[in-house]
């Protein structure tokens, strides 16, 4: 069967030399092929008879194969995929940005009001270096083609369907908006590209960016944590935490800080008198080159003659904007740090202590934009925004009579 | 608990299942750490920033045709990389060859000199080593006796000696999540040739001089070669020295660019 008409110029792809799927055809990792079915034997099958759609197909088996009618793409043999399995190199990272209002109310008083549910925007900033001419041609070629497929309802097209790295491992669909690719050296080119999901809810209390899965789960007395690890106070929850020990504003995400492994009983769970877990207190370590920039507020009036008369400007004047890296982080403690931030949504108050001489104890921050980027095993670094917040609300009681969201196992206490 | 002393004649070293006629060899490991000190200077962990990196340098003699695997020119698709190989018993399985280098001088056997990358874990060192005692018959070496470069573009007619070196740079391909290399590139392969003797040829042009070289490397006996090598490039460098009581003596140096060879796909 022939392949979709490459027109000169049309913009199909920009990708020479694809064929189409034949049966008897040999086929190795990183060959592209156009799917719109085979015939064998003289009988012709379609693509959408066996569950696919026609359209171009990647080989991601690490063996060659010859292709036959049961490895085909669509049978349960097939080393055939559309998904993005190319894996990507050190050096990608994942950016996260609150897009929110910024009110200002002046003596340095501000709230930041997220724009919608969706308004945590985060891009995997993807790199693929030193890849063969032949992985590079597949890649490329499937990034060209992801813009060639309206496939929804709305008139939309699909996505590329991916499983980030870890500990961003949830699939979803993905959209790219541009890519480059670098001729290093023959057979060795570098590809980077952005992906992007708007449709994650900020809402979901289980996990954002990062799964469940990737946590410890449910608190419980008698786990045995460690250091980073991170865990869900909740209510009722099968053999878990009885739920008469806390009120509700202290259901939530804890992070363990206890330097050692220790098993965990009611006075050193998340609520007792010797808690070893924290969940508003931003307790990363800061590397040494920390820097602590400060521009006091104030009013300037420009008179003739470049004249000026500084006049002060209410209080709150040098409030801390502090933009750091915490580098070297093992993957634990990244993850932890990155859910720590997820948690707060770019616009919710946690405690940070700066070093000295600035440690004053109480202080609140926002964090509305962070990268996280993999360096290597075990070698993060996460770039984050600290704001400091004239007001640390965060130990006062909030009267709620209507909750918008709630985990399900929460049994409410109003006492 | 036994000693890690291995006698001469069972530090065999052997790469591709070849047992390899050498004379030194050489085997280092090293992690790539970056201190990492949190603001009051404490040291706070060591992060890894590369994959641990072998580096096995050995020279050998050339006791018949000459491995293509320890010449870096071959295509990185026909060298079998990577490479498995063992010395004195303790076993690598990920070796990635990155130099070549031999020396052409009077009336001396001529020893090439070879530079690999290794990762992925080294086995420990055996106890008992390992040997080969049919390498101690091979009586045919590489020599300089019969051994010639040909080529008159350099314009010196009586060389007195030449260094023949192929260099390039590995670069480990490592994916996220992963401690070891999916793929080791070959990149800047190099050709470097320097030859010595009574003149500096033509004068040096702004682009350098082209140069057209071949080498044939013989043993004392044999009457086919057993490598041939070649460096198609520019002159780039020319030196001329005069000591008391010596003569002129000349040197030369062109470099090749060289292209290991791609597909289209």
């Amino acid at each position: 069967m022939a392949g979709p008409a490459y027109v000169l110029g049309s913009g199909v792809t920009n990708t020479a030399r694809v064929n189409a799927f034949e049966v008897g055809d040999a086929y190795s990792k990183y060959d592209i092929a156009y799917f719109s079915g085979y015939t064998s034997a003289g009988t012709e099958t379609k693509a959408e008879s066996l569950g696919v759609a026609s359209g171009h197909y990647y080989y991601s088996g690490d063996t060659p194969q010859t292709s036959t009618t049961s490895n085909a793409p669509g049978t349960t043999n097939a080393n055939w995929t559309q998904d993005l399995f190319f894996e990507p190199s050190y050096g990608s990272s994942v950016t996260y940005e609150n897009k929110a209002y910024n009110v200002a109310y002046g003596d340095g008083y501000y709230n930041l009001l997220a724009k919608s549910e969706n308004a945590l925007s985060v891009k995997f900033n993807m790199s693929y270096n030193k890849r063969s001419d032949k992985e590079s041609k597949a890649l490329i070629h499937l990034f060209e083609d992801s813009f060639n497929k309206g496939e929804k309802e709305t008139g939309a097209y699909t996505g590329i369907y991916y499983t980030p790295f870890a500990p961003y491992d949830k699939s979803g669909e993905f959209y790219i908006e541009n890519f480059t690719r670098t001729f290093d050296y023959p057979d060795v080119n570098s590809i980077s590209t952005t992906l992007s999901q708007e449709n994650a809810s900020i809402m979901d209390w289980e996990g954002y960016y990062i799964p469940f899965d990737q946590t410890r789960g449910y608190f419980a007395e008698g786990n045995s944590y460690s250091t980073h690890d991170i865990s869900y106070l909740s209510g009722t929850v099968p053999g878990g935490y009885e739920n008469d020990r806390f009120k509700i504003h202290q259901s939530g995400w804890y992070y363990y800080t206890g330097a050692t492994e220790t098993v965990a009983d009611t006075t050193n769970s998340p609520t007792g008198d010797s808690s070893l877990w924290t969940k508003n207190r931003f307790y990363f370590s800061l590397n040494q080159g920390v820097s602590v920039p400060e521009s006091p507020r104030y009013l300037k009036q420009t008179t003739q003659n470049d004249y000026f008369m500084r006049t002060q400007d209410g209080i709150n004047k040098s409030l801390l904007n502090l933009q750091f890296e915490l580098q070297g982080r093992g993957d634990k403690e990244a993850k932890a740090l990155v859910h720590f931030l997820e948690t707060h949504k770019g616009h919710h108050l946690f405690e940070f202590t700066p070093p000295a001489p600035y440690d004053i104890t109480g202080k609140a921050f926002v964090c509305p934009q962070w990268e996280h980027k993999i360096e290597y095993k075990n070698n993060n670094t996460v770039s984050v925004n600290l704001i400091e917040t004239p007001l640390n609300t965060l130990g006062k009681n909030v009267a709620f009579t209507t909750l918008v969201t709630i985990d399900p196992y929460f049994v409410a206490d109003f006492s | 608990m036994a000693t890690k002393f291995i006698k001469y004649e069972k530090a065999l070293l052997k790469i591709a299942d070849t047992n390899i006629f050498a004379e030194s060899a050489e085997l280092g490991v090293q992690a790539s750490l970056q201190p990492i000190t949190n603001v009051t200077g404490s040291v706070i962990d060591y992060a890894p920033t590369a994959p641990v990196r072998g580096t096995l340098s050995f020279s050998h003699y050339c006791t018949g045709t000459f491995h293509d695997f320890l010449n870096p020119l071959t295509a990185i698709e026909h060298t079998g990389e990577p490479l498995e190989g063992s010395l004195a018993g303790m076993t690598f399985a990920s070796g990635y060859i990155k130099t070549l280098s031999f020396s052409v001088t009077p009336y001396a056997p001529i020893l090439f000199r070879s530079e690999m990358d290794i990762y992925g874990e080294l086995s420990a060192l055996s106890d008992e080593g390992e040997s080969d005692n049919t390498l101690r018959n091979e009586t045919n070496v590489s020599h300089s006796l019969r051994s010639y470069m040909a080529g008159t573009d350099v314009k010196i007619s009586k060389k007195v000696s030449f260094d023949y070196s192929v260099s390039c740079s590995r670069n480990p391909v490592v994916t996220v999540g992963n401690e070891l290399p999916s793929r080791v590139t070959k990149e800047d392969v190099r050709i470097n040739l320097s030859i010595a003797g009574e003149d500096v040829g033509d004068a040096m042009s702004i682009t350098g001089n082209y140069a057209e070289l071949n080498i044939k490397v013989f043993d004392t006996y044999g009457s086919s070669a057993l490598a041939n090598f070649g460096c198609t490039g520019q002159i780039f460098s020319q030196d001329l020295s005069i000591r008391e009581g010596g003569y002129i003596d000349g040197t030369i140096a062109a470099s090749q660019a060289y292209l290991t060879g791609r597909c289209l796909y």
